[in-house]
């Protein structure tokens, strides 16, 4: 992206100070009379105008690092040790007033949860204003007029309009540049940004983070960029250090770490996310193995050295050094020359027996689902019809609101669809779960997004798994009991987490629970809504992994949903793309990422953040704006009015035919196959207003 | 991390595992242990559960605590101001002031939980249905429980009581159901809550029944709030049935009941003060005593 060459990195004494300067830092956290350490040495420097990537999984530090620059540790936080400085001037001696000066003028920060860092109260543009007639003394008119300036500057569409508003009648997208224009309202030198696109979706995020760059850039910010998507921190930062347990354990250039990196944590987080072309029937994922160490326990010397693949009993006695591998490139390894070396332990996959036989095993056909409301009905999913063969993965993308769940939960019996026929099996079945025999109550099961709602709290992991065999097998007493450790075992859990309560349980623990208390009464078909979105990289794919093992074990079909296109791509056979409550392309998990698909599939793909930047065709086409509200969908084609590629009149008018492209290729537009294909492997993107 | 090394022996399957701070069971017991020192170390807590215990026990065993039988007549010494032998004085008749204070603990200590406890069975369950099946019975009962709620409690109770006559069992019957509506919208709110969440839709999914969900799903899950409910209920029915038996609804002479010995002390409010003092302060320790409770509950639970 905008790779500046003002972030050469020298260790000349006489150039202006580092923005930001941490040493030595040691931070940990009081509870209950205990000092539990979450910061052991984080050393790290970022440079006028540089874009610094820290990145860990959920736990390692990375929003205490943040939280220390700010100043805004929580109470029982403690500065044990080490120094932070902004251009040069110690601020852990700082006094609230001159903390305060700093925090609106020359740092700045855009919080994780964007929708609690607006007051909402206030509108708009009376928020952003506050900011300049607290720092700026400005007048009312005065501020009110910077505000809107601002908004401009965040590529707000009607500046006027959305300053009058309240942040709950804006979107998620909307809000977060809302957020990052306050942030930047008084030009701060230092600008912190912690998982500022969690819980968008992907073209959205793909909008942010273009609106971040480029205002890096005007402006010249260094920007503290913490994300546990290392796509995002290799398109967005120059430099990238790797944060584990409290200690940085690998930094420099950020492609170089991301591309060769030289410590096995580095290595390991890269290896398990899926990547382009991955498949299940070819090969599986790499996850982490154990866990990141729990607060407050002793870590051994070098910190990473228990889930490490390449560790020696030199790991556990003696601390790494920082070694250097390359300029500006250090490794906290005794090791780092065998880490290129570490084979990947991802192997080939065992061979997916299930051959195409075409039985369609659920047919669902024009599927209509509207939620009434005084005054509005909301087609959340409107007329759609797909089928799931027997041992197929049919895998459902879309942007939130596209009515992918709402199908899901009419699959399997939780939402009555309001119109359209389900079929199983060749049997037409009822709508409603509780009307449903129990043989198809048995066969037809879900995995919920999020295993803390979805696991009754109160329930040891026991008496969860014993009442679902009771009620989908019907059985009780010594054979329940065996069937449930059998179950435990298909989803690698042990014994000792029989009498476990779940909140005790980590989260990808907590979804192999769940996952069992699906499989329990051996299920056809299991719909996963979203089934890895809750839960760390490290452990996605160890969860997906799972996912693929059951599948092949038992031949059953799985309905994927996810926004990660990266997951449906990587588990699916075929996959649906919907939007605005409609199927809008069908096709096999190949041909949908290849040109020849849907503007909006288009789309979705080239939203998707690279861990190569400079890969070829990125980033092609943006959507602009948000998705229309399904009470009142737009005429013709719902996408045209986003739609990079429409042709006018006919797309705002007319429904769009199914074009086929062979192969049971499908998708809805007026552009046919071969115009389509051509127009989207001509290099010229594009132009989107 | 002896759990790392433990699994470098199991086999590559089980590696690939993303390994827990497993809690052994003993992490549900600390838990509660926690609770129960965080409880311990809240003053307000710890003050209000030392008055109520005290008031408690005194209900049980006040024969072993009084100086002077409370029902003893003593015409010649009546009204006579706090002395050493009559540490709060005589009433009207010439009982003992003391004796009868701690007497009286009894039957408000008696008939407020029993009242309690009703509110909260019937409120429980109304609010459990209503908060499950939503739709039109959800409506229904929400109206009529609103229009319940509109009428002062009081005046409620008072007809009530006029109409069926009073007596213990009256009493207990009024206050409680007096209280239902209060508890069946607190329910009635977690449950809708709770509702939302996917145990529930996962529960459906197996195929579990509406009363077994709402029972044993959602009913646990509620334990918290309703604990400080049933507190708080309890406070005002200690209040109600003491205001009944001042209105001479509840219990009749000779009983050393607080509220009515408040009311028959009036007469001397100006000449005997302690009559009526001592049965009121004693009201209102104990009144007192539950809020603190409850506010010591509320903090520790909303940790």
């Amino acid at each position: 992206m905008s790779a500046e060459p003002t972030s050469v990195i020298t260790g000349d004494a006489n150039e202006a100070p580092p923005a930001v300067e941490i040493r030595d830092l040691v931070v940990s956290y009081r509870r209950r009379r205990r000092n539990l350490q979450v910061l052991r040495g984080v050393s790290l420097a970022i440079q006028p105008g540089e874009a610094y990537g820290l990145v860990g999984e959920s736990g390692c530090g990375k929003t205490t690092v943040a939280m220390t620059l700010m100043r805004y540790l929580p109470p029982n936080a403690v500065i044990d040790d080490g120094s932070v400085s902004l251009e040069g001037e110690d601020m852990l001696g700082m006094s609230p007033a001159q903390l305060r000066e700093l925090r609106g003028n020359r740092l700045a920060m855009v919080y994780q949860e964007t929708a609690s860092s607006l007051n909402p109260t206030l509108r708009i543009g009376e928020q952003i204003a506050e900011v300049y007639r607290y720092h700026r003394a400005m007048g009312r008119a005065e501020a009110a007029d910077a505000a809107r300036e601002m908004l401009t500057r965040v590529q707000l569409a009607d500046p006027g309009r959305v300053a009058r508003r309240y942040p709950h009648e804006m979107s998620g997208g909307q809000k977060q540049r809302v957020v990052i224009a306050m942030a930047l309202a008084t030009n701060p030198h230092v600008l912190v940004l912690d998982e500022p696109t969690t819980g968008l979706d992907t073209t959205v995020e793909a909008e942010v983070l273009e609106l971040v760059a480029g205002l890096r850039s005007d402006y010249g910010t260094s920007v503290l960029f913490i994300s546990h998507n290392l796509g995002i921190v290799a398109q967005m930062c120059e430099r990238v250090g790797v944060l584990y347990a409290g200690r940085l354990v690998e930094e420099g250039a950020a492609q170089h770490v991301l591309t060769e990196p030289k410590h096995p944590y580095t290595l390991a987080l890269l290896r398990c996310v899926p990547r382009m072309g991955m498949h299940k029937d070819t090969m599986r994922l790499d996850p982490i193995p154990g866990s990141l160490p729990a607060l407050g326990t002793d870590v051994p010397a070098c910190v990473f050295a228990d889930r490490c693949s390449i560790t020696e009993d030199r790991c556990h006695t003696q601390a790494p050094p920082l070694v250097p591998v390359a300029s500006g490139h250090t490794s906290r390894c005794h090791f780092v020359d065998a880490v290129s070396k570490i084979p990947p332990r991802a192997f080939p996959s065992p061979a997916d027996k299930s051959d195409d036989a075409s039985e369609p095993l659920l047919l669902v056909e024009d599927a209509r689902k509207t939620y009434s409301a005084p005054g509005q009905h909301v087609e959340a999913v409107a007329g759609v019809s797909l089928e799931v063969h027997r041992g197929e993965i049919l895998g459902v993308v879309g942007e939130s609101g596209s009515g992918k769940s709402t199908l899901a939960r009419c699959v399997v019996g939780l939402d009555n669809s309001s119109a359209g026929t389900l079929s199983f099996g060749g049997i037409s079945i009822s709508p409603a779960a509780r009307r449903r025999r129990h043989a198809l109550r048995r066969a037809v099961q879900m995995v919920f997004q999020d295993p803390d709602t979805s696991l009754n709290p109160r329930r040891s992991v026991r008496r969860l798994l014993l009442r679902s065999v009771r009620l989908l097998r019907g059985e009780r007493g010594r054979t329940a009991d065996l069937r449930v450790r059998q179950l435990l075992a298909d989803v690698r859990l042990e014994p000792r987490h029989l009498e476990v309560k779940p909140a005790a349980l980590s989260g990808g623990l907590k979804q192999r629970v769940a996952i069992a208390s699906a499989f329990a009464g051996e299920p056809e078909l299991v719909v996963c809504d979203e089934p890895v979105s809750s839960l760390d990289v490290s452990v996605q794919a160890a969860i997906l992994n799972l996912l693929s093992d059951l599948h092949v074990d038992r031949q059953l079909s799985y309905i994927l949903i996810s926004h990660d296109l990266g997951v449906v791509r990587y588990l699916s056979d075929r996959i649906a793309v919907m939007y605005l409550g409609e199927i809008v392309e069908v096709g096999s998990a190949e041909e949908m990422f290849k040109p020849g698909h849907h503007p909006y599939t288009e789309a979705l793909v080239s939203a998707i953040p690279s861990l190569n930047p400079t890969e070829p065709g990125r980033g092609r086409i943006r959507l602009t704006g948000t998705i229309p509200s399904p009470a009142n969908p737009p005429s013709g084609c719902r996408f045209h009015t986003r739609c990079p590629r429409a042709i006018g009149d006919l797309c705002r008018t007319e429904k769009p035919p199914w074009q086929h492209d062979g192969d049971g290729h499908t998708y809805r537009c007026h552009i046919p196959p071969t115009e389509l294909r051509a127009l989207q492997t001509h290099d010229d993107p594009p132009m989107t207003s | 991390m002896t759990a790392g090394r433990k699994q470098t022996q199991a086999p590559m399957e089980a590696t690939v595992d993303e390994q827990p701070p497993v809690a052994e069971p003993s992490a549900r017991r600390r838990a509660r242990r926690d609770l129960v020192r965080a409880l311990l170390r809240s003053k307000t807590f710890m003050v209000g559960c030392a008055i109520l215990l005290w008031w408690v026990l005194d209900s049980v065993a006040w024969s072993l605590f009084v100086p002077t039988d409370p029902q003893a007549l003593d015409p010649t010494n009546a009204l006579a101001a706090p002395s050493a032998q009559h540490w709060l004085g005589t009433d009207n008749l010439g009982r003992d002031v003391l004796s009868r204070v701690l007497a009286g603990a009894t039957t408000v200590l008696g008939i407020a939980p029993a009242a309690t406890l009703l509110a909260l069975l019937l409120g429980t369950t109304i609010g459990l249905a209503a908060g499950y099946y939503r739709g039109w019975f959800d409506e229904l009962i929400t109206r009529l429980l609103d229009a319940f709620l509109a009428f002062p409690p009081i005046v409620v109770a008072v007809l009530a009581l006029a109409v069926v006559g009073a007596s213990n069992v009256a009493v207990i019957l009024v206050t409680g159901l007096l209280f239902v509506p209060n508890v069946a919208r607190t329910v009635r709110s977690v449950v809708l809550q709770e509702r939302s969440r996917d145990y529930i839709a996962a529960a459906r999914l197996r195929g579990e029944r509406g009363p077994y969900i709402m029972v044993a799903e959602i009913l646990p899950n509620v334990g918290g709030p309703l604990m400080v409910e049933a507190t708080v209920r309890f406070g005002y029915a200690v209040f109600t049935v003491a205001t009944l038996s001042f209105l001479g609804l509840g219990l009749q002479q000779p009983s050393p009941d607080w509220g009515l010995a408040i009311s028959l002390g009036r007469s001397y409010l100006q000449v005997a003060p302690w009559v009526v003092l001592a049965p009121a302060l004693a009201l209102a320790t104990l009144v007192v005593s539950i809020n603190l409770v409850v506010d010591g509950l509320r903090q520790v639970i909303e940790e």
